[in-house]
């Protein structure tokens, strides 16, 4: 299957947020020996190479229904990736504890499904703070957007996007961003005009989403909710943070041995 | 590359998206079958292809395979409405490439649109920065404490002009 490179090199690459890099040790599991890579965790990819800014990408693991779990069998400080019964486990280490903790912690809230659920949750927590708060707030002075009218850039932060258009207002100022106008449909209408114009589909960069109620979810499960997902992953975090109590003891027992081939 | 393919195949086998029943794997996913067609330099190939969308991938398929034949990452690219029933993305790395999607109805053609901009995960992000941010406001509360979440640099609030926060603690 091709996995289009140049567009995964692009992304990698690019100004969006960097979550986390640094050099790893993989596991390869052919001749049992790790192997140093520099890795780059954006979204919910974890990309790795054997040097940062290198043209060739060795490798990037979707980071998609796998749980992240401390591994400390054959290696200190060592972390895998698991797939699931008949698929790959992925097996790093790092070089000291504190390493090792934070990527842990950063892999773990890595998925898509992860974020997706955090935004419906927050989404609906806006609207209720909104509702509270009630429509006395004056924000009559921001007019809804119309599709129509702008050219939006459809790309992560970047100097270009403080050039779109917006009526009055200014992107050059405050860490805090600016109330939303009135969300309108992305979704084109039947309206001729949309067509016509060719006009790129993006979100303002200082809107929300559409409303909740409009999100396309075939086959999501309406019952399922960031809580729930959260208290999971409590589950994960405290079992491996016992885990790690434990290693932790049998650590200090441990003899000094480097653990790790690096031939 | 060979070891790309190899490891993106193992997502596949794990999110295992069926056409006639999706797992409750929270996975959102959405099928259509496609005229697809690759614009590069004036050539045009059209080829019929069933579409999936999981994530932020789009996976294409022979209509009568299971196995898809690629995958494009849904970041960094620009979607557009190009008429009625066809929609287009292309990617900000090959401005001469676009890819262009052909649909059975404007509903249809719609609706992909709509998805796959809100499939990036960077959109995603951006919408939960904002939310955050005006929940805030809103109610002096900052809605990730009660996740215990609020120090993750993955949903730190920038003023979108510069680059988040790196980090580099294990360099």
């Amino acid at each position: 299957m091709k996995l289009h490179e140049k567009i995964l090199t692009h992304y990698l690459s690019c100004t969006s947020p960097v979550d986390k890099e640094g050099y790893l040790y993989k596991k390869k599991e052919r001749n049992a020996t790790y192997q140093r890579r520099w890795c780059v965790l954006k979204a919910n990819l974890l990309f790795y190479q054997e040097r940062p800014g290198d043209r060739h990408l060795l490798g990037v693991i979707v980071l998609e229904r796998c749980a992240v779990r401390r591994a400390e069998s054959d290696a200190q400080f060592a972390f895998s990736l698991v797939f699931g019964p008949g698929l790959k486990t992925y097996r790093f280490a790092a070089v000291d504890r504190q390493t090792q903790e934070s990527w842990v912690k950063a892999l773990l809230s890595a998925s898509h499904c992860y974020l997706s659920l955090l935004v419906r949750d927050l989404g609906r927590q806006y609207e209720e703070a909104k509702q509270q708060k009630g429509s006395g707030e004056s924000r009559s002075s921001i007019s809804p957007l119309k599709p129509s009218t702008y050219s939006f850039l459809f790309t992560a932060q970047g100097p270009t996007t403080a050039a779109v258009v917006r009526e009055g207002r200014s992107n050059s100022d405050s860490t805090v961003l600016q109330a939303p106008p009135k969300p309108t449909k992305v979704v084109a209408k039947k309206s001729p005009k949309l067509w016509h114009r060719r006009n790129a589909y993006v979100t303002p960069l200082n809107g929300p989403a559409p409303l909740y109620g409009e999100w396309p979810l075939v086959g999501f499960d309406p019952l399922e909710d960031f809580r729930k997902l959260h208290d999971y992953y409590g589950q994960e975090v405290k079992k491996a943070r016992e885990e790690w109590l434990r290693s932790r003891q049998t650590e200090e027992e441990r003899s000094d041995e480097d653990l790790i081939d690096l031939g | 590359g060979g070891v790309i393919n190899f490891l993106f195949h193992d997502f596949w086998a794990a999110a295992n998206v069926s056409q006639q029943k999706v797992h409750a794997t929270r996975l959102h996913c959405a099928v259509c079958v496609v005229k697809f067609s690759f614009h590069f330099r004036c050539r045009t190939v059209v080829k019929k292809r069933l579409v999936k969308l999981v994530v932020n991938f789009l996976f294409y398929f022979r209509t009568d395979e299971e196995e898809p034949i690629g995958a494009l990452l849904l970041e960094q690219c620009r979607v557009e409405r190009e008429d009625s029933q066809t929609f287009s993305i292309a990617f900000l790395d090959e401005a001469e490439r676009k890819y262009l999607f052909e649909c059975d109805s404007e509903e249809q053609c719609g609706e992909w649109v709509d998805s796959i901009i809100k499939a990036s995960y960077e959109f995603m992000r951006k919408n939960l920065i904002f939310y955050r941010t005006e929940i805030h406001r809103l109610t002096g509360k900052d809605p990730l404490e009660q996740y215990g979440i609020s120090d993750e640099t993955r949903f730190q609030v920038s003023n979108g002009l510069q680059l988040m926060p790196r980090d580099t603690s294990s360099l």
